[in-house]
């Protein structure tokens, strides 16, 4: 009848052989790092993407093409239409619009993004039909409160008699049309 | 001996003498060294990985124990500690002040010998094993219980590999004593007892290797792994403990390094019998600062070589390190005792 059961000596041998293999192991480890160690690594230093900051003398610029950082609302260009809003995920948007001086262009009062909300997701810029609201590459918005994390793009509150002006001005833009 | 050191500066009684060479180690050599492995780790441990590592705070980032010193005292935590964390912190601060005096730094600052003075560091860390396992016990999380049942379990596998390794060291210089291993190692290179015996420089490794099972250290440190346990032992330590912890655990790690340079690479004796020279040299102080400065460099570069192996290599699995331990330390150990044994015979004979 066989035995199945090793051999002393073969189990002798795969001890050895099992602690050979391990200091072989981290002596080819040692050996391939020892060039790192000594700062000539073919790659040193190339796996940490470093802080735009002074010291590593790297910039907003050096941020990848499509990075979304905050965002900015030309509100001269801003029609007031209300898609961003909609669109947005968080509802981090708010906006106060009301008819303006001509037919075609509504007053923006309002216009505050919450960055506490926001998750730089893109979809409002994306929806944005006169392009007014876009990515700025800026990324350093870290406040004492979270009232310092709402930007305001808004033109401000109007008073009722521009209100009535522009409620004029429109009727003759009617009347002249 | 030690406290002939400071009639030196002028002091007579020996308790204030004994007590400011505890408090000079302490702040000295201790701290400094702590930190300075803790950069060191950080950095080097950078460099082998291909990052860049601290360079935000000082020249390279030097200043960056520091600053995470300051981080982490301003972070409170709750004020009150469990019972288990109290163990904890006394008997780790018993094992941190008690192998301060029984550790020499230099041969003029000896504070303590005996036949069996070479065995109490080791007992002082088994009692710095144990409070591990309290502080895990201690923090009522499954976590830290699972860490602190891991920490026990390695100084349990740790301490025969460590203990067998200390005799067969016994058997080449005769006793345990601290003058016995000095007066040994002090004719050259090959008087250290890792290259005056081919089985002692193997028992160097193993030393070395169950000390850093015993304590849980790097690349041992399962008790605190991250990726099962999600943090183990430090999941509750933050603020002021976590400044603690580090400290008690890097000076482990030092005085574990420190050790092993006593034991088999000639402490601080230079390589070139050059200790008449150093012990000539008529200027107790500058004496001193040469004793520290050598064994600080051979500590230093053993320290790499840990570092080194660390970082390169892929973390072990808690059941990993224990069969390691258990399959090829202990083991290893006991047969290195027989070789050292009949390797004494044979040349002496």
């Amino acid at each position: 009848m066989r035995s199945s059961s090793p051999s002393i000596a073969h189990s002798t041998l795969g001890y050895l052989g099992s602690m050979l293999s391990g200091m072989k192991t981290i002596l080819f480890s040692m050996r391939a790092t020892l060039p790192y160690l000594l700062g000539r690594g073919e790659q040193q230093r190339q796996v940490t993407e470093q802080y735009p900051d002074p010291v590593s003398s790297r910039s907003a610029e050096d941020l990848p093409k499509k990075s979304r950082g905050l965002l900015y609302n030309d509100i001269d260009k801003c029609t007031g239409c209300g898609e961003c809003v909609q669109t947005c995920p968080t509802q981090a948007i708010t906006m106060l619009a009301e008819p303006g001086a001509t037919a075609d262009k509504r007053w923006v009062s309002v216009f505050d993004i919450d960055y506490g909300r926001c998750i730089f997701c893109g979809l409002c810029v994306e929806s944005c039909g006169p392009a007014s609201l876009d990515h700025t590459r800026k990324f350093e918005l870290a406040g004492g409160s979270r009232a310092a994390l709402v930007q305001s793009f808004g033109s401000g509150e109007v008073t009722d008699g521009q209100r009535k002006k522009w409620l004029k001005l429109r009727e003759m833009e009617e009347e002249d049309f | 001996m030690g406290t002939a050191t400071l009639r030196v500066f002028g002091i007579e009684d020996p308790l204030v003498s004994f007590s400011l060479i505890v408090i000079g180690i302490l702040f000295f050599l201790i701290v400094p060294g702590t930190i300075a492995l803790g950069f060191l780790d950080r950095k080097l441990g950078a460099n082998l990985q291909a990052r860049i590592g601290p360079n935000r705070t000082g020249w390279r980032g030097i200043l960056q124990p520091f600053a995470d010193f300051l981080k982490l005292s301003q972070k409170n935590g709750s004020a009150s500690f469990g019972s288990g964390e109290l163990f904890w912190m006394g008997l780790a601060l018993f094992f941190l002040f008690s192998n301060i005096g029984v550790v020499p730094f230099s041969r003029h600052a000896v504070l303590f010998d005996s036949p069996l003075a070479l065995m109490l560091p080791l007992l002082l860390l088994l009692c710095f094993s144990f409070a591990t396992l309290l502080l895990g016990f201690g923090q009522a999380t499954v976590n830290g219980w699972f860490g602190g049942i891991r920490g026990i379990a390695q100084s349990v596998v740790g301490l025969l590999p460590a203990m067998t390794s200390l005799l067969a060291l016994s058997l080449q210089t005769g006793d345990l004593s601290w003058a016995n291993l000095i007066q040994t190692q002090s004719d050259g290179i090959f008087s250290w007892n890792a290259f005056s015996n081919p089985f002692l420089g193997l028992a160097s490794v193993i030393y070395l290797c169950a000390g850093l099972v015993m304590l849980g250290l790097k690349p041992f440190d399962v008790s605190a792994s991250r990726i099962d346990l999600h943090g183990g032992i430090l999941s509750q330590m933050y603020g002021r403990r976590l400044i603690l912890f580090r400290l008690l655990r890097g000076y482990g790690f030092l005085l574990w390094v420190v050790m092993t340079v006593h034991l088999f690479f000639g402490g601080w004796s230079l390589p070139f019998a050059l200790d008449g020279v150093v012990s000539d040299l008529g200027s107790i102080p500058l004496s001193m600062a040469v004793d520290i400065g050598v064994l600080g460099a051979k500590s230093a570069i053993l320290a790499l070589f840990v570092f080194w192996v660390a970082k390169v290599n892929p973390k072990p699995r808690a059941d990993q390190v224990t069969d390691f331990t258990w399959k090829y330390l202990a083991s290893l150990s006991i047969l290195n005792l027989l070789a050292v044994l009949l390797w004494k015979g044979f040349v002496h004979a």
